[in-house]
C-alpha cells in the first residue's frame, strides 16, 4: 500500500498544474482582502468582526466556484496520468492490485484538495495580518468552518474522481465539473439545495453568520454517504473494466 | 515435449456482437521468438489483453507458465514483461524514474534501472524528461521497461509500429537480441509480415479472431500450393499432356506451371520424358511466405 502510494506521488512531480492548483486559494484571498480594503466602512462600520469580514470575502467566489472547479482540475489530472499514452494498459499489466491503485489515487486527489483548503486557512491568517486586523484571530472558526467546507465537498470530489477515471478524454469530467458548478450559487439560494451536490460547500462556508451547522447537519450526514455511494460504484466498475 | 509458456484454451472474447477472438488455441514454448501475426483488427491486441488480465475473456482459459491468469494474475504478471500496443511512460518524469516505478513494483534492487538502459542503450539519456524523446526511444523505454528484472517472459505489441526504417531496424535488431542476452521468451505481435519473418522463429497467424496456423517459419512456408515451372517441347503437346494427367496447368511466357497443394517433382518429370518430351528445365517456385499468407487469409493483406 505505501509502495503504491509513493509510487503515485512520484508521478506527479513536475507536475506544474498541481502547483497552480493548490496555490490558487492565495489569490482569492488576496481578491477577498482587497475588496475588503476598498469597502472597509461597508462591511465594518456597523461594528462586524473585520475577521469575519475577511473570511466571507475571500470565501464567496471561492466555495461557490474555485473550490469545485479546482476539485474538477485535480481529479482529472489524476486520471489523466494513465488515461495519456497508454499507461493504464502498462500499469495493470504489472503485478499491482487494481483495487489499491483505484483507492490511493483518490485517497492522494482528496490529499490534494485538503492542502489546497489548509492553504486557504493560511492565506486568510497571513492576509489579516498583513491587513493589521486588531481583534484576536478567531482560529476555531477559521479552521473548522473550512474544515466543515471540506467534509461537504465529498460528493463533489467522489463524483469528479469517478467520472474522470471513467472517461478517457479529460473534457467530459471537467465539463462536468465546470458545469454544475455555474449554477450551484442559484440552487442554494432555493429549498432544493440538498438535492445537488455542488451547493453543499457554499451552504458548510457561508451558511449563516459563521454558524457551521445553521443550514443543517444532513449535509453532514449525506456527504460522506454519497461519497461512500459514489465511490464504490465506481470502484466495482473499475475493477470488471476491460482496459482496452 | 517443450515446456508451454502460453497456452490458450478456446480462449473467446465478444463485445457485444462482435467477436474479436475466437476459440483460441495458443501454445508458446518456452525459448520461442513466437510472432503473433494478422491484419488490423485481427484480434492479435485483444488476444494480448487477456494474457495480461487487462481485458477478461467471455469464454476459455488463458495460462502461461502452466497457471490461469484469472488466478494468479500478480504471480504471473511478476514474470511477464510487456508493451501493449504502444510505449507507456509518464512524459513529466525521466527515463530513469519511468523505471524507478517498475523498480519499486517489482521490488527489485536499483542497479536493475542500469541494466535494463544499457541493453536498449538509454543510459546517455537516463536523466532526461521522456517528453523529450523521439518516438524511437520512448519504443527504447517501453522495451526496457518490459525487460526491467530478468522477466521470463515478453509480450511485444506492434513494437515497431510508427518508427521510420532505421527506428524499425534498430528495434528488430534490439528484440533478435532479447532471447540471447535475457533468456526470454518472446511474443511479439505485428501485422507487418516481413517484420516478423525476420524476426520469429515460431509463428502464429490470427485472422478474424481465428487461429489459422501455428507452428515455425519452416512450416508455413511449406503450407499451401506449391508451384513447378517447366520448359518443354514441343510445348503445346506437353501442357495438353499434363492436363490428361489432372494437373492444373497454365501457360505463361513459354513455360508451363503446375500449382497443387501435394505434388511429386521426380514424378512428373518421369512421365514427361517417358512420353518423349524434351525436358530443359523444370524447378519447384518456393512460395514467399506473403503468398502463403495471403493465400490463408483470403487475400488480404497485412
Amino acid at each position: 500500500m505505501r509502495n503504491i502510494f509513493g509510487i503515485e506521488i512520484l508521478k506527479l512531480k513536475n507536475s506544474k498544474a498541481l502547483w497552480i492548483v493548490t496555490l490558487a486559494p492565495i489569490f482569492m484571498v488576496v481578491q477577498g482582502a482587497l475588496n475588503l480594503m476598498r469597502y472597509y466602512d461597508l462591511f465594518t462600520g456597523q461594528g462586524q468582526n473585520v475577521w469575519e469580514q475577511l473570511y466571507s470575502q475571500s470565501m464567496i467566489f471561492y466555495v461557490s466556484i474555485l473550490l469545485p472547479i479546482l476539485i474538477s482540475i485535480v481529479m482529472t489530472l489524476i486520471a489523466r496520468i494513465e488515461n495519456t499514452n497508454n499507461n493504464w494498459k502498462h500499469y495493470l499489466s504489472l503485478p499491482i492490485d487494481r483495487e489499491k491503485v483505484y483507492g490511493i489515487k483518490f485517497i492522494i486527489g482528496c490529499m490534494l484538495v485538503f492542502i489546497n483548503i489548509l492553504v486557504l486557512i493560511s492565506s486568510i491568517i497571513i492576509a489579516g495580518k498583513i491587513l493589521g486586523i486588531e481583534e484576536s484571530i478567531p482560529y476555531m472558526d477559521l479552521l473548522t468552518k473550512p474544515m466543515a467546507t471540506y467534509i461537504a465537498a465529498f460528493p463533489i470530489m467522489a463524483i469528479l474522481y469517478v467520472s474522470s477515471i471513467g472517461f478517457a478524454h479529460m473534457a467530459i469530467p471537467l465539463g462536468i465539473g465546470i458545469g454544475l458548478t455555474l449554477p450551484a450559487m442559484i440552487v442554494a439560494n432555493s429549498k432544493f439545495w440538498i438535492f445537488y451536490p455542488w451547493t453543499y460547500p457554499i451552504m458548510a462556508a457561508l451558511g449563516g453568520d459563521m454558524e457551521i451547522f445553521n443550514k443543517g447537519n444532513i449535509i453532514y450526514i449525506v456527504s460522506p454517504m454519497l461519497l461512500i455511494l459514489v465511490f464504490s460504484f465506481g470502484y466495482k466498475r473499475f475493477l470488471k473494466r476491460d482496459i482496452i | 515435449m517443450s515446456e508451454l509458456v502460453i497456452e490458450t484454451k478456446g480462449l473467446t472474447k465478444e463485445f457485444g456482437s462482435l467477436t474479436a477472438v475466437k476459440d483460441l488455441n495458443l501454445k508458446v514454448k518456452k525459448g520461442a521468438l513466437y510472432g503473433f501475426l494478422g491484419a488490423n483488427g485481427a484480434g492479435k491486441s485483444t488476444t494480448i489483453r487477456m494474457l495480461l488480465d487487462l481485458v477478461k475473456p467471455t469464454r476459455g482459459n488463458a495460462y502461461l507458465f502452466n497457471k490461469d491468469i484469472r488466478y494468479h494474475r500478480k504471480e504471473i504478471l511478476r514474470k511477464v514483461g510487456a508493451m501493449v500496443e504502444s510505449p507507456s511512460y509518464y512524459e513529466n518524469l525521466t527515463a530513469y524514474e519511468n523505471l524507478e516505478i517498475i523498480r519499486r513494483i517489482l521490488k527489485l534492487e536499483r542497479k536493475e534501472i542500469d541494466k535494463a538502459l544499457e541493453i536498449v542503450n538509454l543510459s546517455k539519456w537516463k536523466d532526461k524528461r521522456v517528453k523529450t524523446f523521439s518516438l524511437g526511444m520512448k519504443q527504447r523505454l517501453g522495451i526496457a521497461q518490459a525487460l526491467m528484472g530478468d522477466r521470463e517472459l515478453l509480450i511485444l505489441d506492434e513494437p515497431t509500429n510508427g518508427l521510420d526504417p532505421a527506428g524499425v531496424r534498430e528495434i528488430r535488431n534490439l528484440i533478435i537480441s532479447l532471447p540471447e542476452i535475457t533468456g526470454a521468451t518472446v511474443l511479439i505481435s505485428s501485422h507487418i509480415l516481413s517484420e516478423i519473418e525476420l524476426i520469429a522463429d515460431h509463428v502464429g497467424i490470427i485472422h478474424n479472431g481465428k487461429l489459422l496456423f501455428q507452428g515455425t517459419l519452416e512450416e508455413l512456408k511449406e503450407m499451401g500450393n506449391r508451384e513447378i515451372a517447366i520448359k518443354a517441347q514441343p510445348l503445346l503437346e506437353a501442357e495438353k499432356f499434363l492436363r490428361n494427367k489432372g494437373y492444373d496447368v497454365e501457360m505463361r511466357e513459354g513455360r508451363l506451371y503446375i500449382t497443387a497443394e501435394r505434388i511429386n517433382i521426380e514424378e512428373v518429370n518421369r512421365e514427361m520424358v517417358l512420353e518423349g518430351f524434351g525436358v530443359s528445365h523444370l524447378s519447384e517456385n518456393k512460395k514467399k511466405l506473403e503468398e502463403v499468407f495471403l493465400q490463408m487469409t483470403g487475400g488480404i493483406e497485412g
